[in-house]
């Protein structure tokens, strides 16, 4: 891989290598803009994620002091607005003493760096933290726990925020990663940490960054599983297929997410004045 | 910490107490952002979810330094600074409070959510707004297109902004300074006029353009305490750096948060204040040197040329009509000066000059920049012709380019309105031909002009290649025939389906068709970044007007491509080439100094134009006047003009070559682009430096 100053890894750009390293050859060593359709049917796909996005936002006007009632005001979809009253019930039951919204984290492990951006950062009277990530999902059933599992986020968050030092340092077993789903708000899916725990991931995490580093230009090949393909902008660019499928009628496990997707922080906006 | 070494200066600011506030002044290079470097890691050390960093610079390219700290493996684990600009902070703000900021603001949607508005999507409104106004006969003395006149009405609105007056003053403020004729004063009125009436119309829809977004971040947190310290109450430290860049109304800001914020770093460049036709105030910018315990001021200038030095000092003089009692013998060793008759010949000479220092004097393209005062689409295309025949990497940077003029853009939208024969918008022959040879691969101009003129008909309706006469056929040749029915057996299998929004028809086509093995855009990066530009632009239009479209019973698409055609583009998209780390900038000097980068070698072109020395024509509004140190009683006279030009002359001169780091060339042209002799007063200093020069000479 050539040396990219601007370069860091993240659970999402992990997760792609680990879906196809030709996807994150092209998305973060090329960089490559690809307009194809991600999903069919396209509007219903670009609803979900603008629900997906606008639910962000609203939990984090929450947060910044927003008046519950105000915020609900600005909903005009009645999934939305479900998945609203689910997060403020679910809110009401929680002590928070100090939470942060949309909050990024970096550490480096043995020169490479690892960021990761919370939807939401708790820190209860104890000391312990709570690492939110708020799941909107197109498909009818909730995502499974394995699924989730070994997905390279459960990985990278709670690693991030045990690799950072700040002025209070933070013990494995203080912190817990909690996957919170606007649709089913009764059963969300935790992940305590634990200082075994962050010794594997951490294991895992540097030999896939090596392996990553130490790949040449060509070594980075398409995917073997050619269903994924259907769901990746660069289907006609690696010649595997047409059409863009159907985000609401396959079984493939898929999970667009929102706070990542955005995640570019180089890309701040900035109005040309 | 850090492995760099610090002179006694440096450290000494580095000594104070981290929990306190810090102004530092200096000229360029003498150390300033390598404090704030130091100091951005010391405070990232400290920081954590309810103690964070906030790094503020003028706009984006000044942030490079913060931002590249960031990304090194040794800047300390935790919680990533927020580094950001004024416009982004108002934009933050507005985004996270806005159900509570709706009423106050006076917005009378406040159930509905916002939409910002870029520069062009503001200038479409505007115009929406001033038609009627315009049908009066409001401006018909001017002689001003347009785009420029709408530019300089939002500009207007800006300085309020960003001054931090009301925006109903403006005109009262440039009459008062106005020393001309009548007709001009009611000019001020009805440009004022059209700028409330703007204003009026974005409360009313819940526009945000970008003076309403300072005006809004501005006033709610001086109405508001608490949604003030919400919004910085996770903040501990600050860095402010380039303050002499930035306006008023952000040194207000900072001025008010010296009792919230209890660590700032607020560093200023005492030369500098290029940005003043933006609003930037280094005046004002002192004012934050009142409130911090620690003042320092360094003036020691690292790896300065001596010769470029001395240079810039005896040039400097004569710009500003100082005697020079001594002009050092090294600053030969600075300059050349070259004078061709015709400007096409200064062309010829500055490439050959590039190629000779890269071959004989092994410079890195990257060691080299052109700069001129602007940068004309006939001079960057020149420049860049010859740079290509040398295959001489370059970097053309230009604030924004418009996606109308690019060939793909033609190309795809020809093809849409094919797909779409509703909208009723006619396909020419000569449209389809270039969109042909945009998309197939190895079709020449006759074959892409017989199957234009064969397959279309009806006015945007097009047959198979099929259909075509056998003789015709074989002199296309039946490859690229069957690429063309492809398209149209696409576009026919589309048009069974329900309609798309334009955006997502691209999308499909791009994806399903045009990127496909067979067709040139397959595996074309150069023009798939052009593509995803245009079908954004398309989707925020979509997103942005839908609402405006269906009250007018329009087609959303149709009417992007109408207004596409009408030169304003909205969300035109700025462009920026790839970042090239091995490329010659040819760039405008003000975009350059903005950049921060110092190169070796500087090619000034034609340093008789007047660009130089004279600012925009911009009738309608005035930097200076609508700025905060100018006097309501006095008027603006052309002594004011003249002095306010040589500074910035001198100012401009003197950034430059605080940027050059070994030799720069200096180009006079007898004839300009138009073919007209000239004359600027850079040009004049440079003939009065070379007369004191010569004039040493003889007496030593």
């Amino acid at each position: 891989m050539p040396n990219l100053p601007d370069f860091r890894f993240s659970s999402q750009s992990l997760q792609d290598f680990e879906e196809c390293q030709q996807r994150f050859f092209l998305r973060y060593i090329q960089k490559m803009d690809w307009p194809a359709e991600e999903s069919s049917p396209y509007l219903a796909f670009e609803q979900f994620r603008q629900k997906g996005s606008q639910f962000h936002a609203c939990v984090e006007q929450y947060f910044h002091h927003g008046d519950p009632e105000k915020i609900e005001r600005l909903i005009k979809d009645d999934d939305l607005r479900l998945w609203w009253k689910n997060f403020l019930r679910f809110s009401m039951e929680q002590q928070f003493t100090t939470a942060s919204s949309e909050i990024l984290f970096q550490t480096s492990l043995q020169g490479h760096i690892l960021i990761a951006k919370y939807d939401l950062l708790v820190q209860q009277e104890d000391g312990s933290m709570t690492i939110f990530d708020w799941k909107t999902s197109a498909s009818l059933k909730r995502t499974d726990r394995e699924f989730l599992k070994k997905k390279m986020q459960t990985l990278v968050y709670p690693y991030v925020l045990c690799g950072s030092a700040g002025s209070q340092s933070i013990q494995p077993a203080q912190v817990k990663l909690v996957y919170w789903f606007p649709q089913y708000p009764d059963q969300p899916e935790q992940f305590p940490y634990s200082s075994i725990q962050m010794q594997q991931d951490e294991r895992v995490l540097l030999e896939r960054m090596e392996e990553i580093t130490r790949k040449t230009l060509d070594e980075f090949p398409k995917t073997e599983d050619e269903k994924r393909c259907r769901y990746c902008v660069y289907r006609s660019y690696c010649e595997r297929g047409k059409r863009a499928a159907n985000l609401f009628e396959d079984d493939l496990e898929l999970d667009f997410d929102l706070s990542e997707l955005d995640m570019d922080i180089d890309q701040a906006l900035e109005i040309p004045y | 910490m850090d492995d760099l070494y610090y002179t006694t200066q440096q450290q000494d600011v580095l000594n104070v107490e981290i929990n306190s506030h810090v102004f530092l002044e200096g000229p360029f290079k003498s150390g300033k952002t390598s404090v704030g470097l130091f100091r951005m890691k010391e405070m990232a050390a400290h920081a954590d979810p309810t103690h964070q960093i906030l790094v503020l610079t003028p706009q984006r390219s000044l942030s490079i330094p913060y931002r590249t700290c960031m990304q090194a493996p040794n800047f300390p684990a935790g919680v990533l600074p927020n580094v950001t600009t004024l416009a982004g902070l108002a934009r933050q703000l507005i985004r996270l409070s806005w159900p509570q900021i709706t009423e106050q603001g006076g917005f009378r949607k406040p159930d509905q959510l916002p939409t910002f508005l870029s520069m062009e999507t503001a200038q479409y409104f505007l115009k929406q707004i001033c038609q009627p106004l315009l049908a009066k006969g409001y401006f018909v003395e001017m002689h001003i297109d347009q785009a420029r006149l709408f530019s300089q009405i939002l500009d207007t609105m800006n300085k309020a902004a960003l001054v931090g007056y009301p925006l109903s003053e403006t005109a009262q403020r440039l009459k008062d300074a106005w020393n001309g004729e009548a007709i001009r004063q009611s000019h001020y009125d009805q440009s004022q006029e059209c700028a409330l009436a703007f204003r009026s119309f974005c409360l009313q829809n819940n526009l945000l353009d970008f003076s309403l977004q300072v005006e809004i971040f501005r006033n709610c947190l001086a109405r508001d305490s608490v949604l003030k310290r919400n919004f910085f109450q996770s903040y501990q430290y600050l860095i402010a750096d380039n303050l002499e860049e930035d306006v008023p109304v952000l040194h207000d800001l900072l001025l008010s948060l010296q009792g919230e914020i209890p660590s700032m770093l607020f560093i200023k460049d005492s030369h500098a204040g290029f940005r003043s036709f933006l609003g930037a105030d280094p005046t004002s910018a002192d004012r934050l040197k009142h409130i911090c315990p620690h003042s320092f001021e360094f003036s020691e200038q690292f790896d300065i040329s001596a010769p470029i030095h001395a240079f810039q000092f005896s040039l400097s003089n004569c710009i500003i009509q100082k005697d020079t009692s001594h002009i050092s013998p090294e600053v030969t060793r600075a300059y050349s000066l070259r004078s061709v008759q015709f400007y096409p010949q200064m062309i010829v000479d500055v490439c050959q000059t590039i190629q000779q220092l890269i071959h004989d004097e092994l410079a890195g393209p990257e060691d080299i920049a052109v700069l001129s005062p602007y940068l004309p689409d006939s001079l960057k295309f020149s420049l860049s012709q010859k740079l290509i025949g040398m295959n001489i990497p370059f970097l053309s940077s230009r604030p924004s380019r418009s996606l109308a003029e690019e060939p793909i853009t033609h190309a795809v939208l020809t093809f849409a309105k094919a797909a779409h024969p509703h909208w009723n918008l006619e396909i020419t022959q000569q449209e389809l031909r270039q969109a042909i040879m945009a998309i197939l691969p190895h079709c020449d101009l006759i074959r892409a002009s017989l199957l234009a003129q064969n397959t279309l008909v009806e006015k945007n309706k097009l047959n198979h290649y099929y259909d075509i006469p056998p003789f015709t056929r074989e002199r296309i040749t039946d490859m690229l025939g069957n690429a063309f029915d492809a398209v149209v057996d696409w576009i026919n299998e589309y048009q069974k389906e329900d309609t798309l929004p334009l955006d997502i028809f691209l999308s499909r086509f791009f994806g399903e068709l045009f990127s496909q093995s067979g067709f040139k855009l397959h595996q074309d990066v150069d023009n798939a970044v052009l593509l995803t530009a245009l079908i954004q632009s398309i989707r925020d239009f979509r997103m942005m007007f839908s609402t405006l479209a269906e009250e007018q019973q329009q087609d959303i698409s149709k009417m992007y491509i109408e207004t596409l055609q009408t030169g304003l583009l909205p969300s035109a998209h700025t462009i920026t080439a790839s970042e090239n780390d091995h490329a010659v900038t040819i760039a405008p000097a003000f975009t350059f100094l903005m950049k921060n980068q110092t190169v070796k070698y500087q090619f000034w072109l034609d340093i008789g134009n007047i660009g130089w020395w004279e600012r925009l024509d911009q009738p309608l509004t005035h930097p200076y006047v609508l700025s905060r140190n100018w006097p309501r009683d006095k008027r603006w006279m052309d002594a004011q003009e003249f002095q306010a030009n040589q500074n910035a002359l001198a100012r401009l001169v003197a950034g430059l070559l605080d940027r050059c780091s070994e030799h720069v060339y200096l180009y006079v042209a007898g004839l300009n682009q138009a073919g007209m002799s000239q004359s600027s007063p850079l040009l004049s200093a440079m003939q009065l430096f070379l007369k004191r020069s010569y004039g040493m000479e003889q007496h030593e």
